[in-house]
């Protein structure tokens, strides 16, 4: 079973490594060092995560964990205090996080399937992220999409007027349904298209300042793999080729079927219909076709040979 | 535990009266594994906890792991079960140990022997650890794989160190 409880000594960073793939879905926490729990006791954890996709740090609770952009030069470990913060490093797929003592932090990380966005704002850096303005393009995406927050994560922030990277992330199943949950399900795919579709349609009105959006889907199952769907195009068409295909082919098999059937009909015809007619026997079948057709040469053979023998006899009496 | 005394835990009785009984009474420690605890031992904390009459070694005896379960029927896979490594004894004031401090299991623990202060007890097989800042970290695989994917031993690395601790899953019981 894969619960695992480790020594450490509080206040450091620890490498955790898994023998095979790690668990799309994990939770920590201390066993707590008072009865109380203690916040100012602290581990900060790293992953490395081989499948590339998302991974995202929640608390156990559902409630939002703080999330640091991958390209921030502030550190996890600034900020030891608050129970869930991470950063994760896409690019590196190392996810980095706080978890501390307090009775209250169970930290929830999982792997997602998600989009990767990228937007290019027509704003100059500074004045975009001046006065929390990254938080408040989170919302302001967030109320865009009609999703929650907490599915939102903060890639990077970049210069260039701004470019603003972050994941959509697919819906997080509760603790209790984490057993069932599929990051790849129907749902969660036909969920994410719509929200990359939403999102790479959106125009300045909708997202002031904007010049353009990219939009890349990741598709990972439960088991950490890398789900590849149909593509938007191919299913239906695909599907109405296959149906019209078979059609087709059932029609022409049905029409060779029936012409074969009445070709063989004519053709067992004909033969029986000049022999009855010839011998006035019933004939049935091609064997007795042969039988009676050697009858009917026998029957001329037999009538000649007398004459022949006659001949025969005139010229021995001559 | 919290303002409990033991009294008259030892190890060896040799003034025992009669002297048949010096022989049959020993090694009579105040904690010791339960025999059968192999994937998970709970820690245990002392708050205003006394010890009177009784040996300095007789606090407990840390039970190395059960070498019969490195197997992957029945056991906890091609290593050692490590539920035995990874649990602590806490005074949390001094008043059980004489000295605030943390006990833990010496059996290949190499993240303890790297910290400072910590000594090795060959009779109780653990370190004492004049500090308070050892803690058990706890995590789990919560995705419907969890009972059918095997995915340890896991290796947590202090990290920019060498020091390791190699932690298995639960034994197959």
């Amino acid at each position: 079973m894969g619960r695992f409880l480790s020594l450490i000594q509080y206040g450091q960073c620890y490498n955790v490594s898994f023998t095979a793939q790690p668990p799309t879905d994990m939770l920590f926490s201390f066993s707590l060092p008072t009865l109380a729990g203690d916040n100012s006791k602290f581990a900060c954890i790293k992953i490395y995560h081989p499948v590339a996709s998302s991974v995202a740090v929640a608390h156990a609770n559902g409630t939002d964990a703080v999330s640091i952009p991958a390209n921030d030069a502030q550190e996890v470990t600034g900020n030891v205090t608050t129970c869930g913060i991470n950063k994760y490093l896409f690019k590196d797929n190392i996810i980095h996080f706080i978890v501390t003592a307090d009775p209250e932090c169970v930290v929830r990380v999982t792997l997602r399937s998600s989009v990767q966005v990228t937007i290019r704002l027509n704003v100059d850096m500074a004045t975009f992220t001046a006065n929390d303005g990254n938080d408040k393009f989170l919302t302001l995406l967030a109320n865009y999409l009609n999703i929650s927050k907490s599915r939102l994560t903060i890639n990077g922030v970049t210069a260039g007027s701004t470019v603003f990277t972050f994941t959509i992330n697919s819906e997080l199943p509760t603790v209790e349904n984490s057993a069932t949950g599929n990051p790849a399900s129907a749902a969660n795919i036909a969920d994410l298209k719509n929200l990359a579709n939403k999102i790479t349609s959106a125009n300045s009105s909708s997202i002031p300042n904007l010049l353009n959006v990219n939009a890349n889907s990741n598709f990972n199952d439960a088991n950490g793999n890398p789900v590849i769907p149909p593509s938007d195009a191919a299913p239906e068409s695909m599907t109405k080729y296959i149906i019209i295909g078979c059609v087709l082919g059932a029609a022409v098999l049905a029409g060779v079927a029936i012409g074969a059937y009445f070709l063989v009909k004519k053709l067992r015809a004909r033969p029986s219909t000049s022999i009855e007619e010839q011998s006035g026997h019933n004939i049935n079948g091609g064997e007795e076709q042969s039988v009676n057709l050697e009858k009917e040469q026998g029957l001329q053979r037999s009538s000649i040979r007398p004459i022949v023998k006659q001949e025969n006899e005139e010229v021995q009496n001559i | 535990m919290i303002n409990v005394t033991f009294d008259n835990f030892r190890l060896s009785y040799a003034n025992l009266a009669p002297s048949a009984l010096a022989t049959k009474c020993s090694n009579n420690r105040l904690f010791e594994v339960h025999p059968q605890a192999d994937s998970s031992i709970g820690n245990h904390h002392f708050i205003n906890t006394t010890v009177t009459d009784s040996d300095s070694n007789a606090f407990g005896f840390f039970t190395a792991p059960n070498a019969a379960y490195a197997t992957n029927a029945g056991g906890c896979g091609t290593t050692v079960c490590t539920g035995r490594n990874n649990y602590l004894i806490r005074d949390h004031n001094g008043t059980f140990l004489g000295a605030a401090g943390t006990l833990v299991p010496g059996s290949n623990n190499k993240m303890i022997e790297s910290l400072s202060g910590c000594t090795f007890n060959a009779t109780t097989n653990g370190y004492f650890c004049p500090r308070d800042d050892i803690g058990r970290l706890k995590f789990r695989n919560i995705a419907n794989d969890f009972q059918s994917r095997v995915m340890w031993p896991v290796t947590v690395t202090k990290e920019t160190t060498t020091n390791t601790i190699e932690i298995n899953g639960w034994r197959e019981y």
